[in-house]
């Protein structure tokens, strides 16, 4: 068996081991529906409400989404400029490393009476989780390029523009594609948490009105939705990493 | 006639530490130098002030006439270190014709020709970790060689590999720079190598790095590995290894 296909069976066996446990969990726990549903009863709760559910949770993607963006946008140009201008990078790290180290639990609420329940307090929830790990990896990429490659650069006069995309830059893919791993699943766990607070729309907001109305079904189905989303994320960003470092497998 | 490289009272000071005092070397258009010399005695430092990424703190460089800084613009430069400046996403031909992606210097020579003529034309869509030491250092000489630059560096070209792989690209490089006459420097720990590929070698004693003695080498060309063999050979290695215990005991 190929290394590849030994992954797949490894995922597939996950995926029909889940509802076995869990309904043996149910079963030999003998916790009340209420507390504890099954598989069947969290699965026809997710069929039976499905549009609710694919509603809430692309509103929780789109903010994850935008925040996202602005999180690589932001974080991108930063540290291409961290890497031209270090003396930047003196003067702005203390800041970013505070911003990166207050709780977003915290900060959120602060977002939410200074702009209201807007979309915003939530894009910068997201953009404030996740812009750190973007942009130490891509600092450490950029620095990380050959010393030798640069001086060859230097030596054959290229412009600071032909160092950058020939040199710099395909030294920092592997370790910006390395921070997607762990950020892009941050961006919707951000997201989710965010809409704890204020929203009406979105998975957090599924999850709060379901506590409140002890309904454990759409708890569960909340938490199927979101692994799946995490797990799809995490997939893609494997995916992606693979076809852009394809030369590493050649 | 004017000499290719001249350099004139060359001396280059890092704080307190004198790395190169007072040097002085004339070298002819098409003349192949090698720099020997104790570990720490510039060697490398009087290169890279050749190459215009270090500018001397006193005395005078000019490579074909001009300052190596104006060189560098015009091109004329080729270089090749011990570590092969090859960017590793990018095949062998990609690499080699990056050279004249950045210099876009009209050139008799092409990426593809040049490789084949190194032996590598099965090769060319091959990453630089798929090539062995000495194949990956055979695509830096033709990406350091594409652009037909009149001026030659390198530092230690062949420090990496095994003596059978060093012996192949000493006879390799020599017959490279019959069909490309080139002026050349060549800085190397090893005295065989040095006596194997030089018009000249040049012996640079330690702290401060200045040039302490000179040994005309006229062997014919091609010279084949053979000539190591025999005792004229033999006696030019012992010469330079004379010389070199003397300045490394003073």
């Amino acid at each position: 068996m190929t290394s590849i296909a030994r992954e797949r069976l490894g995922y597939v066996l996950m995926i029909v081991s889940v509802p076995i446990i869990w309904q043996l969990t149910v079963s030999l726990s003998g916790l009340q529906a209420f507390i504890l549903p099954g598989p069947g009863i969290v699965f026809r709760t997710l069929g039976n409400e499905w549009s609710n559910f694919l509603y809430h949770t692309g509103v929780t993607m789109y903010g994850a989404l935008v925040g996202y963006a602005f999180a690589n946008l932001f974080a991108i140009s930063v540290a291409i400029l961290f890497v031209y201008l270090p003396s930047v990078q003196t003067f702005l790290m203390p800041w970013f490393i505070v911003i990166k180290n207050i709780p977003f639990v915290v900060i959120a609420p602060i977002l939410v009476i200074t702009l209201g329940t807007t979309n915003l307090p939530k894009f910068i929830v997201v953009f404030l989780v996740t812009f750190f790990p973007v942009l130490a990896n891509v600092v450490t990429g950029l620095r990380a390029a050959d010393q030798v490659l640069l001086d060859r650069m230097h030596v054959l006069n290229a412009s600071r523009w032909q160092v950058f995309w020939k040199v710099r830059w395909p030294s920092a893919v592997p370790y910006y594609m390395a921070a997607h791993e762990v950020a892009f699943t941050g961006s919707i766990i951000a997201a989710i948490v965010a809409e704890f607070f204020f929203s009406r729309t979105g998975l957090g907001y599924l999850i709060v009105t379901a506590m409140e109305g002890y309904r454990a079904d759409i708890l569960y189905g909340v938490t199927l939705i979101a692994a799946v989303l995490g797990l799809s994320n995490y997939l893609l960003v494997v995916w992606l990493r693979k076809r852009l470092l394809r030369w590493q497998d050649a | 006639m004017q000499p290719a490289i001249q350099l004139r009272d060359l001396s280059k000071t890092f704080g307190e530490i004198e790395a190169l005092k007072e040097i002085d070397l004339d070298i002819h258009e098409g003349e192949f130098i090698a720099l020997i010399g104790p570990s720490g005695c510039g060697k490398t430092t009087l290169l890279r002030h050749v190459l215009s990424l270090e500018t001397a703190s006193s005395g005078e460089i000019l490579v074909g006439g001009e300052t190596p800084e104006r060189v560098r613009r015009e091109h004329k430069l080729g270089i090749v270190f011990q570590h092969a400046a090859l960017v590793p996403s990018r095949t062998s031909l990609q690499n080699v014709q990056m050279t004249l992606d950045i210099t876009r210097v009209k050139s008799p020579l092409t990426p593809g020709g040049l490789l084949d003529e190194f032996g590598l034309g099965e090769f060319r869509d091959h990453y630089p970790h798929q090539l062995s030491g000495g194949m990956q250092q055979r695509v830096n000489i033709a990406a350091a060689m594409v652009h037909n630059p009149p001026f030659l560096m390198m530092d230690e070209p062949f420090g990496a590999l095994d003596e059978m792989t060093r012996e192949f690209m000493c006879e390799f490089l020599g017959e490279v720079l019959l069909d490309n006459p080139k002026t050349t420097i060549l800085v190397t720990h090893s005295i065989d190598e040095a006596v194997m590929l030089a018009d000249r070698v040049v012996i640079l004693a330690p702290r401060p790095g200045r040039s302490s003695a000179f040994v005309d080498v006229d062997f014919p060309r091609p010279r084949r590995r053979e000539i190591k063999t025999k005792s004229a050979f033999a006696e030019k290695v012992l010469e330079v290894r004379r010389l070199l215990y003397e300045v490394e005991a003073l």
